[in-house]
């Protein structure tokens, strides 16, 4: 387990914008866990200077997660409502064919 | 540490001897009954039709309604219906009709979870039992310009068409009757506060919605991770042809119009109820014209020398596939207009719809004492040919000219030809617009409603359903050589034949008939189905092993032989050679029928030649191109895949019983756990750890 406390504020930077910048992949799961790893370092401990960027990090993966949880969680009830109303392409994108039911 | 290992071993071997019986626990639970008929799923281009269970299959609790009090009588009990959350209602067979059925789910809705239907006994049987609709075939107004709907089969309640959201299963059996009667007897005493039976039936089918869907969720495969699974299949079996093997049309002469003849009968029915290794009914329609079909083809092969003389062709062609909307129908006309008919040899001009002359259809006789011969258009039918019918067999009463048609393949074959090109003549059994057939399309039509009784019926026994046959056969036969070779003859056929005929297809597939007329090799495939009767139910393609193409197959061929090769001593390889010059027909090696064999002299093997063809009968709708299923050009039936089927009872308990079961569970539980921490904890025992002393 990587301990965010014996690493020097440089390293906690550099892992902080790593994650960041690997979210825009369309990786949201690494936004949630930059916001909820580092939000410690950004929010609870004493300052130092490195803290200001983290902080801006922290807080752009959140609105990032968000944004993604509202993409799929609308992809997901349109898909369930829709998908024997779309025809042949519901099929197409269903992954799982059901057995017995439309 | 040894002494431990001494008594765990003593307590486990005690434990084995003790408990090691031979039925496990949930065997002693279940009764099942594995000899219950079953209905399953079916769909066309925009509906399903059938019943579906859940996955793990529809339980609830069992009540038996017997006759029409106690069903009323359940319908007000609202304590009792209040009582369960789910039923599973068992009907006296004689119930099963849309005003009970209907009653039942408009009163029960969801709590309705299944249906299991009873028969007491054989004897006991409905008078009708049908339940295909009452004008069958009627989809997409097949029939020609009518005005009128005519309900040739009154009795027909069309269940078999309608969409179940719970199973559906038949026990037919009297033994299985009995426990049932037992069970419920013994258990079902009190409406409630007591144990009850409840059924659970699992008939689960892969198919949904309507068989575009399904034959297009046939093609999805995502093939990273699993193959692709096979919902449905189309209905379709084989369309059989053959005719006698004198002369071809061959390229560059030409076919004379309205040359050719076309005898056509069906192979197929359907059943609501299904069984594996049971009986599928089609003793009425298709077994009876299946079999004056056969011994007409014995007939006009006995008498080919006359046939020799006249320039007409007679072929018989058998369909499969026309008791759901005619899809053989259509693809034999499919086929002739697009110039495949006959399949083969290319050499050999095909037969377009200005070659046929005429053709005469069996479809749906009984044992009656009149039958009725339906012709349209009444601008192409030949009155003397008629009128020399008539004379020859008084039986036979000819329909009121342009007459509405009954349910038959012909109508196909004058709708796709707009009925200018050909006259239909259709023999069946009918009575003032009703089929004589009480069981239509059910698993009840058997060989008793022909008077036979199929436990006494023997090899060669002559009954007198095949004296009718041979009544009429020989009449039809002496009134086509009338017709076509102009000569007035009297030809008979020996009951002999028919009664084997009758014999295999009504009762043993397995007959010496087959091996008579089969080499060695197919002859074998028939042992599989011995003591079974020819299966007429709807067939699917991939073609299953069915016996009855390769039975049709082998018998039309035999009869419809080259005779001139009777009388050649031939063995095997000189045989095996002709067949190597000739591309038009086949040549088999077989022991030889002796009653179809007129010739003095008889040898060990004969050499067979004759003209023989299969297509297969599915719908165009699966062979076009970019067809769209929910078309209604041509029909496009399905039936679903589906894996178990299972019936099984078992005892519901009471309420107090259920919590005294948890409760008993969780004391044990926690009596285990203080067990295990008290050995724990006063022990230096450790089974785990390696011994230290």
């Amino acid at each position: 387990m990587v301990s965010l406390e014996k690493k020097s504020p440089e390293e906690r930077l550099n892992i902080c914008r790593k994650y960041y910048l690997g979210g825009f992949a369309f990786l949201p799961l690494l936004w949630l866990i930059n916001a909820i790893w580092f939000y410690k370092q950004a929010f609870k401990v004493e300052p130092y200077p490195q803290q200001a960027q983290i902080r801006k990090y922290v807080i752009r993966s959140v609105i990032g997660t968000f944004i993604w949880c509202i993409i799929i969680i609308t992809w997901n009830v349109m898909f369930q409502v829709f998908r024997t109303k779309m025809g042949p392409i519901g099929d197409y994108l269903t992954f799982v064919v059901p057995r017995g039911y439309y | 540490m040894r002494s431990s290992v001494i008594f765990v071993y003593l307590l486990l071997s005690i434990l084995c001897v003790y408990c090691s019986q031979p039925k496990r626990i949930v065997d002693q639970m279940y009764i099942s009954f594995d000899h219950a008929r079953y209905c399953v799923r079916r769909l066309n281009g925009t509906h399903e039709i059938g019943c579906q269970s859940s996955a793990s299959g529809n339980s609830g609790r069992m009540y038996m309604i017997d006759n029409d009090e106690e069903f009323n009588s359940y319908l007000m009990n609202t304590k009792l219906i209040d009582s369960s959350g789910s039923f599973i209602i068992v009907l006296n067979v004689n119930l099963f009709n849309t005003y009970y059925v209907d009653k039942l789910i408009t009163s029960l809705s969801s709590k309705l979870n299944g249906l299991l239907l009873y028969l007491k006994s054989t004897p006991s049987r409905p008078e009708y039992f049908s339940h295909d609709d009452q004008c069958p075939n009627h989809r997409y107004s097949y029939y020609l310009n009518q005005t009128e709907i005519i309900n040739w089969n009154s009795k027909g309640t069309g269940l078999f068409f309608r969409s179940f959201p719970f199973p559906i299963m038949l026990i037919d059996e009297e033994d299985d009757y009995k426990q049932l009667i037992k069970f419920y007897r013994q258990f079902n005493y009190s409406q409630s506060s007591s144990p009850t039976c409840g059924l659970e039936l699992k008939s689960f089918q892969n198919a949904a919605h309507s068989s575009k869907t399904c034959i297009r969720r046939n093609d999805i495969s995502h093939s990273l991770i699993d193959l692709e699974e096979t919902f449905c299949d189309p209905v379709g079996g084989l369309n059989i042809y053959s005719k006698l093997p004198q002369s071809f049309i061959i390229i560059p002469k030409k076919r004379q119009p309205k040359s050719v003849i076309l005898i056509l009968t069906t192979t197929d029915s359907f059943q609501m109820f299904l069984k594996i290794k049971g009986t599928t009914g089609g003793a009425q329609q298709p077994a009876t014209s299946l079999i004056t079909f056969l011994a007409l083809a014995h007939l006009i092969g006995q008498e080919q020398n006359e046939f020799k003389q006249q320039d007409k062709e007679i072929i018989f062609v058998t369909l499969d596939g026309d008791a759901l909307d005619y899809s053989a129908s259509f693809k034999f006309m499919f086929d002739m207009i697009n110039g495949s008919f006959p399949i083969g040899n290319q050499n050999e001009e095909p037969i377009k719809v200005e070659h046929i002359h005429s053709i005469i259809e069996f479809q749906s006789l009984s044992l009656t004492d009149k039958l009725s011969l339906y012709t349209y258009p009444s601008s192409l039918i030949n009155q003397t040919f008629i009128d020399t019918l008539v004379h020859n067999n008084p039986m036979i009463i000819p329909m009121a000219v342009d007459s509405s048609l009954p349910p038959a393949s012909s109508q196909i074959f004058l709708r796709q030809t707009s009925s200018l090109s050909f006259p239909a003549y259709i023999l069946t059994s009918t009575n003032q617009n009703q089929l004589s057939n009480h069981y239509y399309h059910s698993f009840f039509d058997d060989p008793s409603t022909l008077s036979i009784n199929i436990s006494s019926l023997e090899y060669n026994s002559t009954t007198e359903f095949s004296q009718w046959i041979k009544n009429i056969v020989e009449s039809f036969g002496q009134t086509l050589i009338e017709s076509f070779v102009g000569i007035k003859k009297n030809v008979t056929i020996k009951q002999e034949i028919i009664n084997n005929l009758v014999y295999c297809i009504l009762k043993n597939i397995n007959c010496p008939l087959i091996h008579n007329v089969t080499n060695q090799s197919t002859g074998n495939s028939f042992d599989s189905s011995n003591e079974t009767s020819l299966p007429f139910s709807i067939n699917t393609y991939p073609v299953a092993a069915t016996p009855t193409f390769p039975f049709v197959q082998n018998i039309l061929s035999y009869f419809l032989r080259d005779r001139i090769y009777d009388t050649y001593n031939l063995n095997e390889t000189t045989c095996k050679q002709y067949s190597n010059n000739d591309s038009f027909c086949s040549y088999t090696y077989v022991g030889g029928y002796a009653p179809s064999i007129m010739s003095e002299q008889s040898f060990d093997g004969y050499c067979v030649r004759s003209y023989i063809r299969s297509v297969s009968s599915m719908s165009p709708a699966f062979t076009i191109d970019n067809y769209d299923l929910s078309q209604t050009t041509y029909p496009a039936w399905t039936e679903s895949r589906w894996t178990t089927i299972s019936l099984r009872l078992f005892v519901i308990p009471t309420r107090k019983h259920e919590i005294i079961t948890l409760v008993i569970g969780i004391l044990l539980l926690s009596v285990s756990f203080i067990v295990c921490f008290i050995l724990r904890y006063y022990t230096n025992i450790s089974l785990l750890q390696p011994s230290s002393s």
